[in-house]
């Protein structure tokens, strides 16, 4: 398989926009949230696949963290994305997640690199609704000097009563937003819709996201 | 050609195009390339700039730094004669690419009534973001100097295409440095050499390197710039046509399938060394 893996190169040699998602599954997420999680990722599917140029460039991971960390779906163009359903289970060993995240992309990158693909600037997305049960300071601060070297575009996301002061050292140049309720439907829209303008500009076009209009605002909490 | 491509003189053995991507004429934009050539004195100049996607005012800055750069050469070259050295041809490049810096400055200074945006001086000048490509070429030497992507382009005497200078990439596929960043001079980048007797010099914004590039190789594709040359040569056609001809060329669905975004060339086609000997011409361009 290994060998014929390497051939989706050759066959789409168009620039690619990765997408880490590094998902909370823990078990404070059953119930709605883990629910609403999936039908977000079923519409992430079925909505970006609408587009001709997202299809070919944008790629999506998945990373989970609920009781032990997962790759629940190494990057793939949207194309190929069949949207798994996650079950929400155990702690939160959100440091370990973000680490093996920022591998997955390195990784990523390296294959681009040596298969000739040009690719966008990646994007990691640090979703949770809850506390690090692990040591999470060394990944907040190694996922910061991924940032601040240019590596990677984190946005951190918490879910109800999420510790922002945690996710803000995750993300120290983006304030971390909070879901508004459980719209994680409307918050993969936005993901959708912010791919396919990232996957069509040209160089040259810094692409402004939309404002996150409809799912999420600042945290209340701190 | 229009706008600034119109604007520049255009001598008998130099030929521009620009024309806007389909993606910007999907969403009302104007082509954001500007373009321009001048012939003076036994030199060649060229220029192009590629405005930014994400700059408002992005086809005024090509526009304006396209045009500074040509005047700058107008009076340098002249005045100082022909870079004696290495050294000297970098100082004049600079002196070319500070003169296209100043006037985006200046036009950031004022204030545009038109925009009904007020904006800070600093992200005025944001909102003019463009590359830069300069080349000159004197009878012995080939000197460019290179802000941001796009590629310079070089017919070697055996009839085969060289880089001159290539696009200066971020790591990702859509950032790159432009004229108007902080470090503009230590983005720039000097290329210079002997003219060998090369036969010829392109320009090109990176919205034509789908068409005219081998980019596995980050090599020229040569058939391709063997046919724009030979185009360009082509002594029975008149340069306004073959203008015309090529603008159609970039606007064809061919090109268009490969590329949505804003494309433009500058050709010049340098005269053979016997040929210059029998054929010197006034300067009347």
């Amino acid at each position: 398989m290994h060998e014929l893996d390497d051939l989706e190169f050759a066959v789409n040699t168009e620039p690619r926009c990765p997408c880490l998602l590094v998902l909370d599954t823990s078990s404070s997420m059953n119930g709605d949230p883990i629910r609403e999680l999936n039908a977000g990722l079923a519409a992430f599917q079925d909505d970006i696949n609408q587009d001709e140029l997202a299809r070919k460039r944008a790629e999506i991971a998945l990373v989970t963290f609920g009781g032990t960390v997962e790759v629940a779906q190494d990057f793939v163009t949207v194309e190929g994305f069949q949207a798994p359903t996650l079950v929400a289970n155990g702690n939160t060993p959100m440091g370990e997640a973000v680490h093996r995240g920022l591998d997955l992309l390195r990784a990523r990158k390296d294959e681009y690199k040596a298969n000739r693909i040009n690719y966008y600037r990646p994007w990691m997305f640090l979703i949770t609704d809850g506390v690090p049960t692990d040591e999470w300071k060394q990944a907040a601060a190694d996922a910061a000097h991924a940032e601040a070297n240019r590596e990677l575009i984190l946005y951190a996301i918490g879910v109800r009563s999420a510790d922002f002061r945690v996710l803000a050292e995750f993300s120290p140049e983006r304030e971390p937003l909070q879901l508004k309720g459980l719209s994680f439907r409307e918050f993969f829209q936005w993901l959708s819709q912010s791919q396919k303008r990232v996957s069509s500009s040209n160089p040259g076009d810094e692409v402004q996201l939309p404002a996150p209009t409809g799912w999420g605002t600042a945290p209340t909490s701190t | 050609m229009a706008g600034s491509a119109a604007s520049a003189p255009i001598a008998r053995r130099c030929l521009c195009a620009r024309e806007a991507g389909t993606s910007h004429l999907e969403t009302g934009l104007e082509c954001q390339d500007a373009v321009g050539a001048l012939e003076a004195q036994g030199r060649v100049f060229l220029a192009l700039a590629d405005g930014a996607g994400s700059a408002r005012r992005a086809s005024v800055g090509s526009s304006l730094a396209v045009a500074s750069a040509l005047e700058a050469a107008r009076e340098l070259w002249p005045t100082h004669g022909d870079p004696a050295d290495d050294s000297a041809w970098r100082e004049r490049l600079l002196g070319v690419l500070r003169a296209a810096r100043s006037s985006l400055e200046e036009r950031a200074a004022e204030p545009d009534p038109s925009d009904g945006i007020e904006d800070e001086v600093a992200d005025r000048l944001r909102q003019l973001a463009t590359t830069f490509l300069f080349a000159a070429v004197d009878g012995q030497r080939v000197g460019m100097i290179h802000v941001g992507d796009g590629w310079g382009v070089i017919e070697e005497a055996d009839g085969r295409f060289s880089v001159l200078s290539a696009p200066d990439r971020s790591e990702y596929f859509n950032e790159t440095v432009f004229l108007t960043g902080e470090r503009y001079e230590e983005d720039a980048r000097i290329s210079l050499r002997d003219l060998d007797g090369a036969g010829g010099a392109v320009l090109t914004s990176d919205g034509l390197e789908m068409v005219l590039i081998d980019l596995a190789r980050a090599e020229p594709h040569q058939p391709a710039f063997t046919g724009l040359l030979a185009f360009a040569r082509d002594a029975a056609t008149s340069v306004e046509d073959k203008a015309k001809r090529l603008s159609a060329f970039l606007r064809s669905e061919r090109v268009c399938k490969k590329t949505d975004d804003d494309k433009s060339l500058v050709i010049a086609v340098f005269e053979r060394p016997e040929k210059q000997a029998a054929d010197v011409e006034p300067e009347s361009a």
